[in-house]
């Protein structure tokens, strides 16, 4: 599923070039669901960033799905985005003019008949509850059900990869706890891999993945924040 | 889902923004339009005015001045020339055929025009009478169009003129067939007086002599619609010449050859207190008057559009900072560049749209519903139906304005950098 090989990725900060990432080989299997841990500023965002080919590798190779996003133009990686990626935010950002059922469209293909597009919509906002408050605005949901409908909006398209980062940040822990075991039960149900970011260990432990950055990135365990309190457990498919 | 539906989504959520953004649009294009129509109408009025009389002999004085009374029925006439030099114009291998016109008189501010009846179909051709006949027998009048519109008057009617040009009142049907018995015997052709009227103290009345009305003729689309035709010899008796030397204010030609307009011009202009004059080259120059007036027209409405354009731009620049997240979303979910920069520069240009449309049709709907009272009041007739000349232009160069007022802080926006939206 994924390939990664000698992939760093610098930030230019004060005319200094800083490595924050540095990956000499790390490989995921399809339909593995991972917590990748780790504090913050230690690349985790940036690597979620270059798996959804948003960032592009200073160098190395990095191969998904048998796409190498590493040797892809820009266009070609919006297209692959579009087709392969699904995105869960923190901050859900639904775009608050339209409703959630539009939110979801947004994200679907144009191959897609209205009669199969409806029934779509239907299967996977009920799946998640929301069935009766799909025509609603976001701010008409409370966040937890916001946070669902964003969930649906990256499973719709059925993606091979779910790139969610630190999807339940803003939810109280009850709340957080219900999304979280949703997103793990519905990428397990479409066969998608899922790389979710999390600071909650709690939450963390719902994943037959825990990953620490440190295990596979060589630039965030040079510089290691003191304050470290994650362990990395069972590192599943690292090889760095 | 299509880009239009994003852009309409933000139309839904910022109703009051963008319906003032269409408002002051769909304003400043009903202006234009308006403009472009009246200019239209002067234009189209001015030629289609003096008919196939190229050539206007009368008093000394202003040529502007005798063509716009002789064919608007605007303004006083020059003067009077005798009625002999009809007989000597008319005479002439040069002419194919002439008529002389006497005016000073009005009713309510509507011109009556002393003219052979021979006068209307030998310009206007069959046109038929709306309803009635031709004036025969002294006392006898057929009224114009809009004159008969806006005095409330038809065939059978009966009226008292008064001497000069007297503002246009507000009609009172009762009034009609009053007769007084004032008398006045000047010449025809006498200065305007706006301030008489003949129901007010000093007005000037020829009460001896009731018009009758026999016909109301069709709309032409010419000054001779805001006017009443009697006949020259009744004139003349109105005004006590019916045996004296006779006189009349014009004499309109139309020559048998351009060779001869000139021959005839060259001849008559150097008689003594008498002009003859091209009347095309006169009305070209009162258009060009007017064309200077419409450039500073254009140059106000130029500042009303930038106005508009200001509201587009100001209304746009504040909906683009909240479509900044939804943008950096755009990107992440893989949407293609297109489709984000239709969805951030579709506002605008719907906006605009928009705005054209509803003023251009709002010009129309004015041009439609106030025609008729500003060709009763000015002679300038619109026509709401077509598209003016270089309305078509305009309408481009606006859409233009908007879809770069839009472009502008699009292009803002989508230079951001998507990524740095989205750090928790």
């Amino acid at each position: 599923m994924i390939q990664a090989e000698g992939l760093c990725k610098s930030y230019r900060i004060q005319q200094n070039e800083r490595p924050i990432i540095e990956i000499k080989r790390w490989s995921v299997e399809t339909g593995e669901r991972i917590a990748l841990l780790g504090p913050s500023g230690s690349g985790k965002s940036t690597l979620l960033h270059m798996l959804g080919g948003v960032l592009k590798p200073d160098s190395g190779k990095l191969e998904i799905s048998g796409f190498d996003l590493s040797a892809m133009s820009e266009p070609e990686r919006d297209a692959y985005r579009a087709d392969r990626i699904g995105y869960v935010f923190q901050d859900f950002y639904l775009i608050p003019s339209l409703s959630i059922r539009q939110n979801v469209e947004l994200v679907l293909g144009k191959k897609l008949s209205r009669g199969e597009r409806a029934d779509l919509l239907e299967h996977y906002f009920r799946r998640v509850g929301l069935l009766e408050h799909m025509n609603k605005l976001p701010h008409k949901l409370s966040r937890g059900q916001q946070q669902r409908a964003a969930i649906v909006r990256a499973i719709a398209n059925r993606p091979t990869l779910i790139l969610a980062d630190e999807p339940t940040g803003s939810l109280d822990w009850e709340t957080a706890d219900g999304v979280m075991r949703l997103l793990l039960e519905v990428c397990q149900e479409n066969g998608s891999t899922l790389i979710t970011v999390t600071h909650d260990l709690h939450l963390a432990e719902l994943f037959p993945v825990k990953l620490h950055i440190s295990e596979i990135n060589g630039a965030g365990r040079r510089e290691q924040p003191k304050e470290n309190g994650y362990k990395a457990a069972g590192a599943g498919g690292v090889g760095a | 889902m299509s880009a239009w539906s994003y852009v309409w989504s933000h139309i839904k959520r910022r109703k009051l923004l963008c319906g003032i953004t269409i408002l002051a649009v769909a304003l400043t294009v009903a202006l234009f339009t308006l403009m472009l129509l009246s200019r239209d109408g002067v234009e189209h009025g001015a030629q289609k005015g003096y008919g196939p009389f190229e050539l206007v002999i009368g008093a000394e004085g202003s040529s502007s001045q005798l063509v716009l009374h002789t064919f608007y029925r605007i303004g006083s006439p020059t003067g009077n020339v005798p009625l002999a030099l009809l007989e000597e114009v008319r005479s002439s291998s040069e002419v194919e055929m002439a008529f002389g016109v006497t005016s000073g008189d009005s009713y309510r501010g509507f011109p009556i025009v002393g003219v052979d009846p021979a006068y209307f179909p030998s310009r206007y051709d069959d046109r038929k009478l709306n309803s009635g006949r031709l004036y025969r027998e002294p006392g006898e009048v057929v009224i114009g169009y809009a004159a008969a519109r806006a005095l409330n008057l038809k065939t059978g009617d009966t009226f008292t003129g008064s001497h000069g040009m007297v503002q246009a009142i507000e009609y009172d049907p009762d009034e009609t067939n009053h007769v007084s018995n004032d008398h006045d015997d000047e010449g025809l052709a006498h200065d305007s007086d706006a301030g008489n009227d003949q129901d007010r103290p000093g007005a000037d009345h020829h009460d001896s002599f009731i018009y009758t009305i026999v016909g109301v003729l069709p709309k032409l689309g010419t000054g001779d619609d805001r006017a009443i035709f009697t006949s020259m010899d009744h004139a003349w008796i109105v005004h006590g010449l019916d045996s004296g030397p006779r006189e009349v204010t014009a004499i309109i030609i139309k020559p048998a050859t351009l060779l001869g307009a000139s021959e005839l011009k060259n001849k008559y202009d150097e008689l003594d207190r008498v002009q003859a004059v091209y009347t095309s080259k006169a009305v070209a120059d009162v258009l060009n008057v007017v064309d200077s007036g419409s450039q500073l027209l254009l140059i106000v409405m130029g500042v009303c559009a930038m106005l508009a354009a200001s509201t587009l731009l100001l209304a746009l620049t504040s909906s683009m900072a909240e479509k900044k997240r939804d943008v950096g979303l755009l990107r992440l979910i893989g949407k293609p560049g297109r489709f984000i920069f239709m969805c951030l520069i579709g506002e605008g240009v719907a906006l605009t749209a928009g705005g054209i449309l509803l003023g251009s049709l709002s010009g129309r709907v004015a041009a439609w519903l106030f025609g008729d009272v500003l060709f009763e009041k000015t002679g300038i007739q619109l026509a709401p139906y077509g598209m003016a000349t270089d309305e078509g232009a305009f309408l481009l160069f606006a859409l233009a304005l908007g879809v770069v007022a839009s472009a502008i802080p699009a292009l803002r926006v989508y230079r951001i950098d998507a990524i740095s939206l989205f750090r928790n």
